[in-house]
């Protein structure tokens, strides 16, 4: 693995440092902030997340099987996409969005599959998205490029009968499909009484100042909304409840969400302080990626689209699996 | 228009009008020429439900929408007394969605969640073509496919509504959802999702293949189930299951809206969509079993006196041709019992005429709105 360790260290800084892939300010570590730790105070009464102790692949692929057995790690790496939607149409007014569930414009749903062009060749075992169909049609619009032809089959659990309904019977068939997850936690930040409202509106009712300030702040939410922290803690626990176990596993997970969520989820895998946070831009469209290896998020910046030119991979793993689609069309 | 009526066994058709639709576009379905006897002695479709329309409950007509009173200036209309009322007619558009990553590999899809390929994105994108009737409120199933068809579709719509999916699936759901701008949800469509217009449930054939089924039971037994009305596969929704369950969803949420004077559009699948029909056409169970709904193609009803009336597909915005419906002669591919004939559309109704001038205004608007 050490052929594999100094082509990390060589593609890692070189995809990491490039600012202009990821426009994610890496800030220098100062001491006047610490760290958020999160989960000290769970003070929202949020509705409880069922933590799961299934790995939701198993639930789809072997939904008779009891999961009493340890569950066997595919590699001790895994990667992570994330992906923030590209253009709603509210963006596109200009109007502020928050858990309102509008879709994509064209922009966006092009955006989205420019996406998928450049994940194209990176592993994607688990898709965890937010219940906004903005969200989702990025991860489904992404994966119709995807070179694997693997089916991404969405999991309903609102009800018995939901589930009951949307039970797949061939096994085959569950091999080559993708489970993704719909999670609330994974939602935009909400807005509160902003939602619906253009920024003229907000700061002729609210105040210029007092806007300025809620969209920058980390701890204070907008009314009925939620501030950064608060999204942030809902995100983060559910990233670590469900998503961090799948990648513990090797599973590969892509993750399409909103700017809020991935931001506090970047804020959790860089230990990012809440200073550095709140200047976090995330790119629509961009996907990032992070290799999940030894407990550790590594950064390893936007993977390059299929027709740019640059050294490919990641890591030994990731060529591998490169090669492999390459074997399988010829 | 007793010449449309007498074509309502005509069931889907597609008009050939024009050869300026997009290259995109499919052409209808050319299947053997069949003959379709309606033999009175079949059962009709009965709902549970009476279908006495006068119960249903109306929207008091003092009640002004906006976006009608705005568009349609009823005081401009033939009807000398409409300029108090609210439209008594309503539009009603249902579309099949297109082809899902399952249709490509042929696979029983059912209530599978799975989302659309890229030429069933392109379909739905297509199917905009339904930009020029006006939209009030969309229902979909709880399936993303359906979902996502009927927001690409209104990604064309002219008058650049938002479509926003509305969330009840928990109290959290509804108060996260909320929309605190008068004037942005006058610029919206809300979209309700409904397991009841899901697909019909395929039981123990969801991901299989045309072949492992057969293996499995028997080619005599999967050709029962997917052709019979009343045979379910198991674990699975028959046919006349899936219509039970849509059909009375119909009746409860979307006629009343349409009796208003709502506009709406259903995007769902072939099996929901089929119920529906046969519950708008008064099919019987054998004409419903060989009706085929093409994907991505919008059909268009009109709503008026409680009664349905079928006007086909609409034609998109840059065919040419009078705006559908006025005195022309059309000539109609059936795609489903492929019977060439042509007839006169008559024009002497209102909802005719409110099409053409909704039409009007959106050309006349066009500056303004689109920027």
């Amino acid at each position: 693995m050490a052929t594999a360790v100094s082509l990390q260290a060589i593609i890692g800084s070189i995809a990491s440092q490039s600012p202009s892939n990821s426009k994610a300010s890496l800030f220098p570590k100062e001491p006047f902030n610490l760290p958020i730790k999160f989960r000290q105070n769970r003070c929202f009464k949020i509705e409880a997340t069922t933590a799961s102790q299934t790995p939701v692949l198993d639930t789809l692929l072997s939904p008779s099987k009891t999961t009493t057995t340890p569950h066997k790690k595919k590699s001790n790496e895994a990667s992570l996409i994330l992906i923030r939607h590209g253009e709603s149409l509210w963006n596109e007014k200009n109007l502020f969005t928050g858990c309102v569930d509008v879709p994509l414009t064209e922009k966006g749903v092009a955006e989205a599959i420019q996406a998928g062009k450049r994940i194209s060749t990176i592993p994607v075992d688990l898709i965890f998205t937010s219940s906004l169909i903005r969200a989702q049609m990025t991860a489904m619009l992404a994966m119709t490029q995807h070179r694997c032809k693997k089916v991404p089959i969405i999991l309903h659990d609102e009800s018995e009968k939901a589930q009951t309904w949307s039970h797949v019977f061939s096994e085959e068939t569950r091999k080559q499909s993708i489970p993704v997850v719909a999670a609330w936690q994974l939602n935009e930040r909400m807005y509160g009484e902003l939602q619906g409202l253009n920024k003229e509106e907000t700061a002729e009712r609210y105040g210029t100042q007092q806007v300025h300030e809620w969209r920058r702040s980390y701890h204070i939410p907008p009314p009925k909304g939620e501030s950064l922290e608060m999204c942030a803690e809902r995100a983060v626990a559910y990233f670590e409840d469900n998503i961090q176990p799948e990648l513990a596993l090797g599973n590969n997970v892509l993750i399409a969400a909103h700017g809020n969520s991935l931001r506090s989820i970047i804020m959790y895998l860089d230990k990012l302080t809440s200073q550095e946070v709140t200047s976090l831009e995330l790119s629509t469209g961009l996907p990032l990626l992070y290799i999940f290896k030894d407990r550790k998020f590594m950064r390893r910046g936007s993977p390059v689209g299929p027709t740019e030119a640059g050294v490919y991979a990641y890591t030994k793993r990731l060529a591998q699996y490169r090669q492999k689609l390459d074997e399988s069309l010829n | 228009m007793s010449t449309a009526m007498s074509y309502q066994s005509i069931y889907s058709f597609v008009s050939q009008q024009s050869s300026t639709i997009s290259q995109s576009s499919r052409q209808p379905l050319l299947l053997p020429t069949k003959c379709l006897k309606i033999d009175s002695s079949l059962c009709y479709y009965t709902s549970r439900r009476k279908r006495n329309l006068s119960k249903i409950e109306t929207i008091s007509s003092q009640i002004s929408v906006s976006y009608n009173t705005t568009l349609l200036s009823p005081s401009k209309n033939i009807i000398p007394d409409n300029s108090q009322k609210k439209s008594n007619e309503a539009a009603l558009i249902l579309i099949r969605h297109g082809e899902s990553l399952w249709n490509a590999k042929n696979l029983f899809t059912g209530c599978v969640d799975v989302p659309l390929t890229e030429k069933g994105v392109e379909e739905a994108i297509e199917a905009g073509k339904i930009s020029n009737i006006p939209i009030d409120v969309i229902f979909t199933s709880s399936l993303i496919r359906a979902q996502m068809t009927a927001v690409l579709a209104m990604i064309q719509h002219r008058r650049k509504k938002v479509p926003i999916i509305l969330h009840n699936e928990s109290d959290q759901a509804k108060s996260w959802s909320q929309v605190f701008s008068e004037e942005t949800k006058d610029q919206s469509v809300p979209v309700i999702p409904a397991w009841q217009l899901n697909e019909r449930m395929y039981g123990e054939l969801q991901g299989l293949n045309k072949q492992e089924t057969a293996e499995r039971y028997g080619k005599q037994q999967v050709h029962e189930w997917r052709r019979s009305y009343d045979i379910p596969p198991p674990k699975g929704e028959s046919l006349e299951m899936c219509a039970e369950r849509a059909v009375a969803y119909f009746e409860e949420n979307i006629e009343p809206k349409l009796a208003a004077g709502k506009n709406v559009m259903i995007a769902a699948h072939g099996n929901s969509l089929r119920s529906i029909i046969m519950y708008l056409d008064k099919l019987t169970c054998k004409e419903v079993i060989s009706l085929e709904l093409s994907t991505g193609i919008p059909l268009l009803y009109i709503f008026k006196d409680g009664k349905f009336m079928k006007r086909g597909s609409p034609v998109g915005p840059t065919e040419a041709g009078v705006y559908a419906y006025t005195k022309v002669r059309h000539r109609f591919y059936c795609s489903t019992i492929f019977v060439f004939f042509e007839f006169s559309v008559l024009d002497g109704s209102l909802c005719l005429q409110r099409l053409a001038q909704y039409r009007q205004k959106l050309d006349e608007s066009s500056e303004v709105i689109c920027s």
